[in-house]
């Protein structure tokens, strides 16, 4: 149903748009520059340059201002950035507002351990109650490690009396909150959703826990591609202001795109390898399409969760396959960006806004030698008009979730 | 509070204050005795908690998976492990982190599935796993207030269509937490079963908040325990038409 008619524009009921982006990622530190940097299909990856079997991240390419409320936490002054670059590019839209981040482990730089743990030394070992009866570390450390902290930060800043929270959901995360925010606007809890993620796991406890998992790649990201052996850790931010469009077009902003709708489902299955034809990122997608009151054939690229590791991309493209047959473009930008893991979700929802208002397709870098996977992988960028995009994430314990944005008419 | 068109069915939990709390055998009650080695303790709490709610009801049982989700408080549980500690021990070289010394012999002191055990998802996707929840989920990772708000996107769920069963609740331990956090800690964890219905349910905070002042600290899972007690002693919860 069409509920107003304003600048031209038919706004569906409970219609809502993406008013604002915010960003910093391997790609660069604004919409703009992702943009291109996708458009010109590079790599945006760095060589670690690290004695460890970890060639290749994806770290920002640029200086991010510090505060002093995050000077120990690089990956809330990520996600600050991104909030406060969004917020700017929607013309700080008045409140009340809600907020919901999907965030990761706590990102800890090689000082910070020397600083944690090296006081508490004794003769070679670690003295625990030491480091317990610190008085510094009383406030200090466990500040450090709350998951929450960033949000809670947020509602006081913006002083958010909507609804608000951290998603943990692994790579699905940002995914899962970018929904949560579009679900609280349609119910009318709050007029603006921060909604996005951020994680570094460019320091070495993120190192650690992947490369003892065994998840990275020895070379580089090469989504669906026969010699892919899993992905390259990156680190970022994205955000995205979400308005009612009843409400933005009040404000007189010139949105991005229509978020549609959200699908979200669980594998059921293992906590360490998906569901070996996909049932769960099946689910996800058609749940996703429901939401969204679209046909699998309305949607014209798919940015796929591909990681590149050997299950991941045959669980996923299985999936794609079932719900949209072979036609419909799909490609992953893991190979150019790195893995942003409890950030992706929201960073590949700016790539699919990016794909939207440029009118492209992004390519698949890395992909050489195609896997046969029976759908369309998109291995360069390409020129082509697109109305609906469909962005895939899916977590390690099984949560999958979807998103599908469409263009302004 | 009211929550529209959702029914609760049972709520059980388990919490370390409890007289009867050492009656229950953690890893005996894991419905997989091969995944243990996969949890941590807020997990395996979360589990049994989880399976003594869903043992008070076969009606979940009559929806299919993908109608049934599960919504989850829980923190990750990575803090004060000493193998991580080992770890970042090898790789100090005079005081300093070296990431060749990192390569070389820290990583070695880490069990592959270190980052697996620590996951705050993992009481979902056990969870789901054991019982075929592969409805909507979702895990929030906010400290006190994760219970309170998972409850109410459960609600949501249901009461939005996108679910017909879910079961939800939190979940922590933070008794190795209370050298560092200097007051009495506890863990514990309680989960609700609600399903979808045409009355409502008309909840009661400040009685579950009162219950969760008499509580030690429990983290994520505080006020997932605190509705649970506030629920046996009939408080809290009432059925509306």
């Amino acid at each position: 149903m069409y509920v107003s008619l304003k600048m031209g524009k038919n706004v569906r009921e409970n219609e809502i748009w993406v008013t604002g982006i915010g960003i910093a990622c391997s790609a660069g530190t604004s919409f703009t520059e992702v943009t291109q940097s996708i458009l010109d299909h590079r790599l945006c990856a760095q060589p670690t340059g690290l004695t460890l079997p970890v060639p290749m991240w994806g770290v920002c390419p640029n200086e991010i201002p510090s505060h002093p409320h995050f000077v120990d936490d690089r990956k809330s002054l990520l996600g600050l950035f991104a909030v406060e670059q969004a917020m700017h590019d929607a013309k700080s839209p008045n409140g009340p507002y809600s907020i919901f981040m999907g965030t990761g482990l706590s990102s800890i730089t090689p000082a910070q351990l020397e600083e944690d743990l090296y006081p508490f030394v004794k003769d070679g070992i670690f003295d625990r109650e030491a480091m317990a009866q610190d008085l510094h570390r009383q406030t200090a450390a466990p500040a450090r490690h709350d998951p929450h902290r960033f949000v809670r930060f947020l509602k006081e800043k913006y002083n958010a009396t909507g609804p608000c929270g951290t998603n943990f959901s692994a790579c699905a995360a940002a995914s899962q909150a970018i929904a949560e925010g579009m679900r609280v606007l349609r119910r009318g809890q709050a007029k603006v959703a921060i909604v996005g993620g951020h994680d570094s796991m460019a320091h070495p406890m993120g190192m650690l826990s992947f490369v003892v998992l065994g998840a990275l790649s020895s070379t580089r990201c090469r989504p669906f591609d026969k010699r892919r052996d899993g992905f390259m850790l990156g680190e970022g931010s994205a955000v995205l202001i979400l308005e009612r469009a009843e409400d933005a077009l009040k404000r007189g902003v010139i949105p991005y795109a229509r978020l549609c709708g959200a699908g979200s489902s669980i594998d059921a299955w293992n906590v360490t390898a998906p569901h070996p034809q996909g049932v769960g990122a099946e689910r996800s997608m058609i749940n996703a399409l429901r939401d969204s009151g679209l046909h699998h054939s309305d949607i014209d690229y798919i940015n796929a969760h591909g990681t590149g590791t050997p299950l991941g991309d045959i669980a996923e493209s299985s999936a794609i396959s079932r719900v949209f047959g072979e036609h419909t473009p799909v490609s992953s930008i893991k190979g150019a960006l790195g893995h942003c893991i409890a950030a992706a979700g929201a960073i590949e929802a700016v790539v699919c806004l990016a794909a939207l208002q440029k009118q492209f397709l992004p390519g698949t870098f890395g992909l050489e030698e195609e896997e046969n996977f029976e759908i369309n992988v998109v291995k360069n960028a390409q020129l082509i008009s697109i109305s609906y995009t469909l962005s895939n994430s899916f977590g390690f314990g099984g949560q999958n979730s979807t998103l599908i944005f469409g263009a302004i008419n | 509070m009211i929550l529209k068109n959702v029914r609760l069915v049972s709520v059980k939990g388990l919490f370390s204050g409890d007289d009867n709390f050492v009656q229950y055998r953690l890893k005996k009650l894991i419905p997989d005795r091969k995944s243990i080695k996969l949890m941590n303790r807020t997990v395996q709490l979360g589990i049994v908690a989880a399976r003594m709610t869903l043992e008070e009801s076969d009606v979940w049982k009559k929806f299919p998976p993908s109608r049934r989700g599960m919504f989850v408080s829980a923190s990750p549980a990575i803090r004060g492990q000493d193998d991580l500690h080992n770890a970042l021990m090898a790789s100090m070289v005079e005081g300093k982190f070296s990431y060749k010394s990192f390569a070389e012999q820290g990583r070695t002191h880490i069990h592959p599935l270190w980052l697996v055990r620590g996951l705050s998802n993992n009481i979902l996707g056990f969870g789901t796993a054991f019982w075929d929840f592969q409805g909507e989920n979702m895990n929030y990772c906010q400290g006190r207030s994760g219970g309170k708000h998972a409850l109410i996107q459960a609600a949501h769920a249901i009461c939005e269509g996108r679910l017909d069963v879910a079961l939800v609740g939190g979940a922590d331990s933070l008794i190795e937490a209370e050298e560092f956090l200097h007051k009495p800690c506890a863990e514990g964890a309680a989960f609700a079963l609600l399903v979808s219905s045409k009355t409502d349910l008309k909840l009661d905070l400040d009685s579950i908040e009162k219950h969760e002042q008499k509580l030690s600290e429990l983290g994520a899972g505080s006020w997932s325990i605190a509705f649970w007690k506030a629920y046996e002693s009939n408080k809290c919860v009432l059925m509306t038409e």
